[in-house]
């Protein structure tokens, strides 16, 4: 599993080469695999015989991190702790001897991956825009836990080392350099072994300088009044946007504040107690559930028809050149695919080359492609006011506005130049798919593709099957998502499909609390505070309340007399009719907007009066602001709206930001144990009425 | 416990600014010393020595660290007395009161010198670090919320506008002009070696012309604090940046001592003033520079005393909203509160801030020859103080 080559100037090259595997993964294992290697490497340096060690990897990427099947569901800290403590001694052991270690760096490492790395004494990474580095796992909930924050401390400082260290992207080789995170850049694999033997012949012992007497981080330790201003800030900033539990974020502020005021193998041990204690946390526990095990689920097609040949989508037509054509066909063309983007006429259709123009810029700004590529990127992309130019597309997805007539003479047009295999998708917010593709040609080559603004951050795609969609449409719609790198959930052709359908119970909850007689103030603290990213009426007013209201009278004729109106409905209507406050758009909602982002709630009784004095236990609005979408979920699970548990998790994560770390909607209920959660439904469908009222299929979890 | 007896006292000019004079022109050590040889020739001092030396600093750091109180007895020659630098922040100058005050009225020493000195000029507080200044964690909690941002916060509270605090910053301006042409005062000159003399009269601040009506708090730091405050005000959405430097106090320098014992046993002996009671509580509010009103509260409580039999009220004056929320919610009357002016006109010395009040609060007293008289204050760190004194003088 480790390849041992030594040459003539007793340099010896270990190349990482897992049997049975695509990838090298290093795990609770990897001390069985190095340690013999070690010791040999140190036979080897007593009798004089070992100039320098070079590691690289056998395999495209140079090693992957951690081993989160066998971390999940762990909740004993000592078992950990020593797991952390094993690890760190490995690398202890490569990084203290004083024989100089290089790390050829010929593919991705990420995590523990990257933290081998950083136990080198010399870093040397190809220079491959596709390479990824770094340590994203607050990303998960946790830290790195093989010395990875203490390396990044004392070779970066306290300040730089947290921006890494929160950073949950990866780094490309150039940024990496530019960080400070490797210290050369190779142009190909054999002049990165010549400039690691270059290097090694160079030195004589080697030591990484926190292993030398005397010395100190660069830009001081926890005592230096910037670094506690800088730690404290962060905190604060940490503990206003979250809610209430140990994060990750907080675990690396304080082993920041900590570690650096201690020696270093001091710092080491230090990191595996707060390693410890995240990963035995439900919330991160959580976050591993959804972030690795759900995501995986559908990455590797769990979800996606089965039975037919996977689709590899070359060109793409999109027709409509606002905000979502231009961020689809960005997200596109980063992911190597052609597009052409369609407007009423060329002028128009040019602001998606603006859009796609502006965000490479960006993306050269950080290093993460070059003037050549940005180049070859935009030669890609071709706009046009005629549907024509569609006639080599794989794929023609609209994004028009949200106007039935509009959308459907769009795809009649384009129709005509597509050819019977091309499958069309249509992003849809609230006009039912099947009733698009009732008056188009094939409508079993239409589905609804429901993309999150802003497109290229939001990772989540709704694939909507609608009544006529074939599953292979589906199943070429489940490709053409993954092609772009984004997560995929087929849900059903209802009202607001999964995610807006969700989202609403939330927004329609806080509007309830008003009527209650809670102050709006309230209302909005206590949503963003139960660990919504957006408050319930802040989101009312973007939507616009018709929308809001809309929802509910289609989930009104969906069950006809089995229908139960919502209280918030009472409210919706008095907005909509009487006061004419119907949202952002008009300047008027909920709130009250000046200018571009002031806004102030609007001071109003809805119930009457505003009851200050209302005894309110937060935990409570907490728990009905999330329940009710919980159990929305699970509805929509039973009603088949959405199908796997592992979807609707990261769908309510992505889509709308339901708390990551509950690990999404349905998650919650295994957080909160069922039992509990039942009969807290019972509780507040006591109090207040059947929406509370678990489906079926979670009565039936209890069994 | 035993009753307990202010017996004398002292207070040095206060000068206000942190750009720095007199106080900058002789060490602590020497001016201790002198204080300390003044007090100790005159009666009391004499009939019952102190047997210890409680000193209030607040930061003690540089030349107020370790135990400055002793080094003073040493260095004035007075090896006989014990001392004890004490920190409670800006109630380090009462609460050293109330040290002195517990061990008398438990018997343990017949008299104590108390009180507190502030040398902000010269000594930097941001150089007393520990966890409370430094540690991530104590910067989320709401008494680590920037002292400004609380008093903007607690206006907002008790419902006070702009307008409001500016009359009664304006008022409080109006008072203690007259107090040099006071015929009573403990206050001390300080002189340098030659006798010469650095400062004999209170420097008042400056009143700055360009930075008045501008917000103290930086939006910035309102937004960056504003999401932990809604955490614990569920109501609050915004609240306005009301104070300005003309409705904050600025920082001064100063020094204040009282000579405490017990039950007067010769004639000699008269005492100033009797302790009725003294509370120091952290406030149910846990934010900087609450709990006055709660304080004041429980003393009266302890003292037995109505809040009617009190005839004079002083309180701490960080900003005027502290101030005025204090007046509100105790229902007194403008004209019975800092009667001779506060921390707005005077400057605020923080650690010698509650020694130098009841200082004032005693001369106020006797001049106006009335019985009670309450003192309440509040510091950054959430702790409150109320003390009620009985003037005999």
């Amino acid at each position: 599993m480790i390849k041992y080559h030594k040459d003539t100037h007793n340099i010896v090259t270990l190349t990482l080469d897992m049997s049975g595997r695509p990838d090298n993964v290093i795990n609770h294992e990897i001390g069985n695999a190095f340690m013999p290697v070690v010791s040999h490497l140190k036979a080897e340096k007593a009798k004089g015989l070992l100039k320098g060690v070079i590691i690289t990897s056998a395999k495209g990427t140079f090693l992957s991190g951690g081993d989160l099947d066998y971390l999940y569901q762990r909740s004993d800290a000592a078992g950990i702790f020593s797991f952390s403590e094993q690890l760190k001694f490995v690398l202890r052991e490569i990084e203290r001897p004083g024989v100089p270690v290089v790390a050829a760096i010929n593919g991705s490492a990420l995590g523990i991956g990257f933290e081998l790395a950083l136990a080198c004494h010399y870093r040397i990474v190809l220079d491959k825009p596709s390479i990824v580095l770094g340590l994203p796992e607050s990303g998960m909930g946790l830290i790195p836990g093989s010395g990875g924050t203490v390396r990044l401390m004392w070779q970066l400082g306290i300040r730089q080392a947290y921006q890494v260290l929160t950073s949950d992207v990866g780094y490309t080789p150039r940024e990496a350099l530019k960080a400070g995170l490797v210290d050369a850049l190779a142009p190909g694999q054999k002049a990165m072994l010549e400039m690691a033997k270059a290097w090694l012949l160079e030195q004589g012992e080697a030591r990484r300088f926190w292993d030398r007497p005397g010395s100190s981080i660069p830009g001081g330790d926890a005592t230096h009044p910037e670094n506690i201003e800088f730690l404290r800030e962060r905190s604060v900033a940490v503990a206003a946007e979250k809610a209430d539990y140990f994060s990750a974020a907080q675990a690396i502020i304080l082993m920041l504040y900590e570690g650096s005021k201690v020696d270093f193998d001091t710092a080491c041990r230090i990191e595996s107690r707060y390693y410890a204690r995240l990963l035995v946390s439900q919330p991160t526990q959580n976050m591993i559930k959804a972030f690795w095990l759900d995501r995986k689920a559908i990455e590797r097609g769990d979800t996606r028809p089965k039975g037919f040949g996977k689709f590899r989508p070359r060109r793409i037509g999109i027709i409509g050149a606002g905000r979502m054509g231009s961020g689809i066909a960005l997200s596109c063309l980063l992911n190597g695919m052609s597009v052409v983007i369609k407007d009423v006429s060329k002028l128009i259709a040019a602001n998606a080359l603006v859009y796609v123009q502006g965000k490479l810029a960006d993306l050269e700004e950080k290093g993460r492609i070059d003037a050549q590529e940005s180049k070859a990127l935009l030669n890609r992309i071709q706009i046009t006011d005629h549907v024509r130019d569609f006639e080599h597309c794989d794929i023609v997805v609209e994004a028009v506005f949200e106007n039935y007539a509009l959308k459907h003479k769009v795809t009649r047009e384009a129709e005509a130049f597509l050819d019977e295999y091309s499958l069309f998708g249509s992003n849809s917010i609230s006009i039912p798919i099947s009733t698009l593709a009732e008056a188009c040609q094939r409508p079993e080559n239409y589905v609804g593709l429901h993309f999150f603004p802003p497109v290229e951050e939001v990772p989540l795609v709704e694939i909507v099957k609608g009544r006529q969609s074939s599953d292979e449409s589906v199943a070429r719609a489940f490709d053409f998502v993954r092609s772009m790198q984004k997560i995929p959930i087929i849900v059903k052709d209802v009202w607001g499909f999964y995610a807006a359908r969700v989202q609403n119970t939330f927004i329609l909850e806080g509007i309830t609390m008003l009527q209650e007689g809670l102050s709006p103030a309230m209302v909005e603290n206590l949503g963003r505070q139960s660990g919504m990213p957006r408050a319930a009426l802040e989101l009312a007013d973007e939507l616009g309340l018709e929308i809001v209201l809309r929802y509910e009278q289609l989930a009104a004729a969906h069950y006809g007399v089995r229908y139960i109106q919502h209280p918030a409905v009472h409210t919706l209507n008095k907005m909509l009719t009487e006061w004419n406050r119907p949202g952002k758009s008009a300047k008027a909602g909920f709130y009250t907007y000046q200018g571009d982002e002031g806004k102030t709630l609007w001071q109003h009784a809805y119930a009457g009066e505003i009851r200050m004095d209302l005894a309110v236990e937060p935990q409570e609005i907490f728990e009905r602001l999330l329940f009710v979408q919980v159990i929305e979920a699970f509805w929509c699970l039973q009603e088949g709206v959405i199908r796997t548990a592992a979807e609707a998790n990261l769908g309510s994560i992505y889509g709308w930001g339901f708390p990551a770390c509950k690990g999404g909607v349905i998650q919650f209920v295994q957080d909160y144990g069922i039992q509990n959660f039942l009969s807290r439904c019972a509780h507040f469908e006591a109090l207040h009425g059947p929406r509370f009222k678990p489906p079926r299929m979670l009565t039936n979890l209890e069994g | 416990m035993n009753p307990v007896y202010i017996y004398d006292a002292l207070r040095t000019p206060l000068e206000a600014g942190l750009s720095g004079g007199a106080y900058r022109e002789i060490r602590p050590l020497d001016l201790l010393r002198q204080t300390l040889l003044v007090l100790s020739k005159r009666e009391f001092w004499r009939h019952v020595p102190p047997s210890d030396f409680i000193l209030g600093c607040a930061t003690p750091v540089g030349d107020l660290g370790k135990n400055i109180a002793r080094a003073a007895l040493l260095h004035a020659g007075m090896h006989a007395i014990s001392g004890v630098q004490l920190n409670r922040f800006d109630l380090s100058g009462l609460d050293a009161v109330g040290w002195a005050m517990a061990r008398i009225g438990a018997g343990m020493e017949a008299a104590v010198l108390a009180g507190g000195l502030c040398l902000q000029s010269s000594l930097d507080a941001r150089q007393d670090r520990g966890a409370w200044t430094d540690d991530p964690d104590m910067a989320i909690l709401p008494t680590g919320f920037p002292p400004v941002f609380s008093a903007d916060l607690q206006s907002w509270l008790h419902a006070l506008d702009a307008d409001g605090l500016e009359a009664y910053a304006k008022n409080a301006r109006s008072r203690g002009q007259d107090i040099s042409t006071s015929d009573f005062s403990y206050l001390f000159p300080i002189l340098d070696d030659n006798g010469l003399t650095l400062i004999d009269q209170d420097r008042l601040p400056e009143a700055s012309e360009t930075s008045e009506g501008l917000p103290l708090l930086p939006e910035v730091v309102y937004q960056r604090f504003l999401p932990l405050a809604q955490k614990k005000y569920f109501h609050l959405e915004h609240f306005p940046r009301i104070h300005a430097a003309s409705t904050a106090a600025a920082p001064a320098d100063g020094l204040g001592l009282l000579l405490l014992g017990g039950e007067p046993t010769t004639a000699a002996r008269v005492p100033l003033a009797r302790i009725r009671a003294y509370v120091l509580l952290e406030s149910a509010e846990n934010l900087p520079f609450a709990g006055m009103t709660q304080a004041a509260e429980a003393a009266l409580a302890r003292s037995g005393l109505s809040r009617e039999q009190i005839d004079l009220w002083a309180c701490d004056e960080p900003f005027a909203g502290i101030a005025l929320a204090f007046q509100r919610s105790m229902q007194l009357d403008p004209e019975r509160l800092n009667v001779s002016g506060g921390n707005l006109v005077f400057g605020r010395p923080a650690a010698a801030n509650g020694s130098y009040l009841l200082i004032r609060m005693l001369e106020d007293l006797k001049n106006k020859q009335l019985s009670f008289g309450l003192l309440a204050l509040a510091d950054h760190s959430g702790s409150s103080g109320a003390i009620i004194v009985e003037n005999l003088g």
